[in-house]
Parts: C-alpha cells; structure tokens; sequence
C-alpha cells in the first residue's frame, strides 16, 4: 500500500486537475462559450462599421498598413485581453463561499500547493488558452466577413501577432505595457477573488478604484501643496520608465500571490478575517 | 416484587438465541456459525459484542473454535445446552415459583398431582 | 492513533467558547459514540479533528501528526462525512472514479457491496437524488476509502427506517481491527447497539468518557416497578412497564447498557455517575 507523501507531487497534482475539471466543466465551458460569444459580435459590429472605409484607404494611413479595422481590432483585443483576464482571475476561488464546500476543499487529501495550483491553472493559464482560441476564431472571422463583403478585398490584412507586437527596438512598450498590466490586474483580482467569495469582481474593482482614487487624489494634493512647476514631473527616458513598470509589476505579483496563497493555507470553514 | 425484564446483557441474548437454535435443531453438531462480522450485520450489534458472545459459549464448550475457520457447534453441544438450561431454570425460575408456592401454601404432595394431570394432558411436549 | 489534547474553540471571541479544555482518546477497533443534544459542539469537535478548523488552545494529533497541518499523508486516513455536504453533478461512479486516488485504500469491491446494502445504484446522478440517497452514497464511499479513522456527523439524519437498519448493518460489517469509527449524533436510540465506547458532551465539556464494558460492568441497567428500588436507584426514569433505573453493579451479572437513561444519568447527576468509576478506596474521600 503506497503512502501519500506530503510535499507537491505531480502526479497526484493530476487528479486534483482532473477532479476540479470534472466537478466544474460545465461551468467553465459555459463561461467560455460566453466570452467567445462576445467576441464573435463584437467582430461582426467591427466588421459591419469598418467596411466603409475600405474605399477611402488612399487617403487614410493606418499605422499598421492599409486595413483599417485592424487597428480597432488589435486595440479591443488588447483590451479584452485585460478586462477578461481581471475578470477570470476573480472567479479562481468564487465557489468557496459555502462552508459546504469549504470543508470538501480542505479536506480531499492532496497538497495544498496542488489544490491551489489546480485553479491557478484554470483561471489563468487556462484562460490565456481558451483566450488565443477565442481570439483567433474572431480573427478568423474577421478576415473571412471582410473578404466577403468589402468592395477591394485584397486590401483586407490577417493580423499578424508577430508583426504588432514588435517595433524598431523589439518587442513594443504598448505590448510590454499591456501585458504587465495584465500580469499585474489579473494578481490583484486574484487576491480579491480569495478575500471576497461573494461579488468578487465588483468588491476588487471598487477597491482598487478607491485605491488608485486616493494614490491620485495624494499624488495631485503633494503637487500642489510643494507647488511643484510642471517640468519637474516625470522627465524620465522611456526605458526608464519601463524599468519602474517591471519592478512595480513584479513586486505586485509576488504580493499578491504570498497573500493569496497564505489565506488559501490559512482557510477555514467559517470565515474569520 | 419482581424485576419486569431481566435486561440481560446483548452478548448474552445473543448467545441464548444460538442456543435456542440447537435445542430447536436448526444448529446441528458440527456446523459452522456465521463468521462475527455477518452475525453482527444481520443483527445489526457491535461485531465485538457478537464476538464476546461466541467465546463465551466457547468456553462452555457450546461452541468451538477452528482458527482461520470460524466457529462451529460442539458435538455434544445439545447435551450441554440441555443441562446448562436445566440448571439456570431450576436455580432462577423454579426457585422463585417455589417461593411463591410456599408463600401460598401450596404443598409438595398437590404440587405433584398437579404436575402429573398437566402431563396427561400435554403429551405433546 | 487519535490524541485530542486540551481543546479549545470559539468561534467568535465575544461569545463564549464552544469547547473547553477537551481531551479524548480513540483508538482503532472499536466504534465511538459522540453523544450529545444539538448544539453542544459535537459537529465543531469533529470539525477540529478533520483539520478544517483551527483550535485557540491545545492540539489534534493524529499517528504523530498535527492534522491542522493538513498533510495529505493524514488527511488520506480521515473521512468525515458531514451532516450537510454538497455532491458534484456526476454518477456515483464518476464520483468514485475522481476522488479514490487520493485515499490509497480504496476499494471498488467494497464500494459496489455497500451500494448492494443501500440498494442504491452507481448510476446515479448525484446532484438528482434525494438528501437520504446522497448521504447513502456518500456513506458508501466513505466507508469504501478504508480510511483509518471514520467519522459521521448525524449519519442517521435524512434516513428512512429501512435506511437506519441498512446503516446499522453496514457500520457493523465494516468494523475492524485497523479502523475507528466516531460517531456523533444526538438520536441515542438509532446507534445504542453498535457502540464499543461513550463519549457524552455537554456545557462545551466531557461528561462521561468510558467503554461500554467498563459501563457495564460497574452499572446495571433495569425496568422495575418496585418503588424501594426506584428510591435506592442512582438514577430512575418513568418508562412504558414501570422505570428505567441504572443502578450500581456490584460485579453481578452484566446487563445490556440503555443508552438513553445513561444519556440522561450524565446530563443531570454528572459528578454522581463519574463517581461510580473511581476505585473504591478513592470513594473514601
């Protein structure tokens, strides 16, 4: 009779996988489905908005070439990448409101590492999958509307991920930007997810409005009060600036991810704090 | 006055009912009891408890154990029972109604023709 | 196997605590009765067992492990079904399949004879069935983990008469001499013949803590209508046929334990009947 052993073990972290994914697909697949939905009308609204333009494109320069619904296209799908992302991050620990559940959670015996791993990788590796699919479906039909329905569709452009995300100086700072923000929102829905069971999404998202309202509301007031004149603010290069977005990044992430991490340990039926 | 029930212990009800399958010969020399745990189960008591009743006719050599086997009757176990019983009714049961029949003066020689014309008629027994 | 030392557990630090300085002490082979009226924090002892919450004083120690470490080497020997749970959309087959891996001794043969017992059936859609038939299927699984200890929180709760029986059959053909079983429930009557051992809560404390051997063979338990033996009686309550009353054994013939005046016995004259267990020359003092 083999013994369990206590420490993250990866075959075991398996069953948790397959366990979590067999209690919740439905649900998961239902909020796929939702997301993949959206995107799909929110293609088709681009498409039919956009297709005008088409005929003006002598006199229209795109930054990204001639077709100018790429650009609306690969502004909202970064946007979704975000909002969506938030969104998902604050579902990774919803289902333990209960005490019902709360007890199954704690008391199926696997590591606490795996259990919590096992919906990280849900909620958000999972949801970059399940987003790239979904994106690349819209895309697809993006390119395949267009085609059918524009006057010149030769002029019509597949988007080219690789092409937009680099510029002169490698990958581009709107890129670097976008996903450190991704990287740095989705930590901090996550730690909301664990901290509020209920209402997750709204309770983080007023949070860290109240937050960023109050840093604003400091930052504006300090200015004024040290009567600062407007040369002296952020004259910084922008490499300069892209550093401070790592580090602030970075040290949010592993904030956030120490703290959830602990409460997950520290869980119990009731809620205490 | 007397107790209304004896509320013997379980163990011990347990062990007079498989007696009273060898005195009714559902339980012959030789065959093998159920093992503790279907005992228990069928009726639904504690297996240890079961278990404690099967020693205890064991070593009243009712029983006998065959380790690895079970338990099985005794091949005199009907003899045994027989005079276990006879000897329990006559130190319990018949000296109470002794009692009583000395206390209503009821005398050995009535207590006799007594028994004898209930013979007669219960000859079946 | 299972050490509870000096527990202590509130759930809020306004209200008064719901167990005070509790220790017990179970030991595999025997199946344990946590007895106890609604409310007095049976639910919350098993709770603490399980790891799932935190004590404020003392500690559960299970084989030599704090069990509110949660490691899953401990929790693989701990199933506790609660008294309310909630069961995933699934067959009791899918279910099985899912969640037997992390309990090493699973067993599907065992898992398919309590269903027989149950007579429920391992199609069943777990989130369709009736309260009774999911705690059924979860009592089957329960006890087809093999875990080494067992506990039930009101297992007897939801089930039908036939139910109850079935239940009584099944806990015991299961029992052991590498298992407990714990117990908890405040419906004495549907558990008195199964158990090897009383544990009676009350006041967030222990009341009574002893084998039933030990119980039975230092009190008798009776029905009499005799009103001098009524009078000299530890303790008497009126029943059908006169009154029960538990009275001192003095290494007479045993009788079988009533659970329910004993129940009452250690809820009104605690000290009395803990008394009734001291060797004689500390009765002395």
């Amino acid at each position: 009779m083999k013994k369990n052993t206590d420490t993250f073990e990866l075959k075991r972290f398996g069953e948790t996988v397959r366990k979590y994914a067999g209690e919740h697909w439905r649900s998961l697949a239902m909020k796929a489905g939702v997301m993949t939905g959206i995107f799909i009308i929110a293609t088709i609204f681009i498409v039919v908005n956009t297709r005008n333009y088409f005929e003006a494109v002598n006199s229209y320069y795109s930054f990204y070439g001639e077709d100018p619904s790429l650009d609306i296209f690969w502004f909202l799908l970064q946007a979704a990448f975000i909002l969506c992302g938030v969104i998902s991050a604050s579902m990774t620990f919803g289902d333990l409101s209960t005490k019902e559940t709360r007890l199954n959670e704690l008391t199926v015996p696997a590591a606490q590492s795996e259990k919590f791993l096992t919906r990280w990788l849900f909620y958000v590796p999972g949801f970059v999958v399940v987003f790239t699919v979904a994106a690349a479906v819209s895309e697809m039909l993006r390119f395949g509307l267009l085609s059918a329905v524009v006057e010149c569709p030769e002029k019509v452009r597949l988007l080219n991920p690789a092409y937009m995300m680099t510029d002169s100086d490698g990958i581009s700072t709107e890129c670097q930007l976008t996903v450190l923000s991704f990287l740095c929102l989705q930590s901090l829905f996550m730690l909301g997810s664990i901290v509020w069971h209920k209402a997750s999404f709204v309770k983080t998202f007023l949070a860290l409005g109240l937050i960023a309202s109050a840093y604003f509301f400091i930052g504006y007031f300090t200015v004024v009060l040290l009567d600062l004149s407007p040369e002296s603010r952020f004259p910084l290069p922008k490499n300069a600036m892209l550093i401070v977005a790592y580090c602030l990044t970075a040290f949010i992430v592993v904030f956030c991810y120490a703290v959830a991490w602990i409460r997950y340990k520290e869980m119990e039926i009731i809620n205490r704090w | 006055m007397n107790f209304k029930e004896n509320n013997k212990a379980i163990f011990i009800q347990i062990a007079d009912r498989i007696c009273d399958g060898i005195l009714g010969g559902d339980l012959t020399a030789g065959q093998r009891i159920p093992s503790v745990r279907v005992y228990a189960a069928s009726v639904e008591v504690n297996s240890n408890t079961v278990m404690r009743a099967y020693e205890y006719l064991a070593s009243r050599e009712i029983l006998f154990n065959r380790r690895g086997i079970g338990f099985f009757v005794a091949d005199n176990a009907r003899e045994v029972v027989e005079n276990l019983r006879r000897t329990e009714f006559i130190e319990g049961e018949m000296n109470d109604v002794f009692k009583q029949l000395a206390l209503l003066g009821v005398g050995p020689d009535d207590l006799r023709e007594m028994y004898k014309s209930f013979l007669k008629i219960n000859q079946n027994i | 196997m299972l050490k509870i030392e000096k527990i202590t557990f509130g759930y809020s630090r306004r209200k008064p605590p719901v167990l005070t300085d509790i220790s017990l002490s179970v030991e595999p082979g025997g199946v344990y009765g946590l007895l106890g009226r609604n409310g007095v924090g049976k639910s919350t002892l098993l709770y603490l067992i399980a790891g799932a919450l935190t004590p404020n004083g003392g500690q559960v120690v299970f084989n030599g492990e704090n069990t509110r470490r949660r490691l899953p080497s401990t929790m693989s020997e701990i199933f506790l079904v609660p008294e309310e749970f909630t069961l995933p959309s699934v067959t009791l087959n899918e279910f099985a399949r899912a969640n037997s891996r992390f309990y090493p001794r699973f067993s599907f043969e065992d898992l398919r004879r309590h269903v027989e017992t149950f007579e429920i059936s391992l199609s069943d859609n777990l989130g369709a069935i009736s309260m009774g038939q999911k705690k059924k299927a979860y009592m089957c699984f329960a006890l087809a983990a093999n875990t080494s200890l067992l506990m039930m929180d009101e297992p007897t709760n939801g089930l039908d008469i036939p139910g109850k029986s079935a239940f009584r059959r099944f806990i015991a053909s299961s029992m052991n001499d590498e298992r407990a079983i714990l117990i908890s429930t405040h419906q004495v009557r549907d558990i008195d013949r199964l158990l090897d051992h009383v544990v009676i809560m009350e006041n967030n404390s222990v009341l009574l803590d002893r084998s039933v051997s030990e119980i039975t063979s230092r009190l008798a338990f009776m029905v009499t209508d005799s009103r001098r033996v009524v009078e000299n009686a530890l303790f008497a309550q009126p029943a059908l046929g006169g009154n029960n009353v538990i009275l001192p054994n003095p290494g007479g013939e045993e009788t079988a334990l009533n659970l329910e005046s004993l129940f009452e016995f250690a809820l009104s004259k605690t000290d009395l009947l803990n008394r009734q267990f001291t060797p004689e020359d500390e009765k002395e003092y």
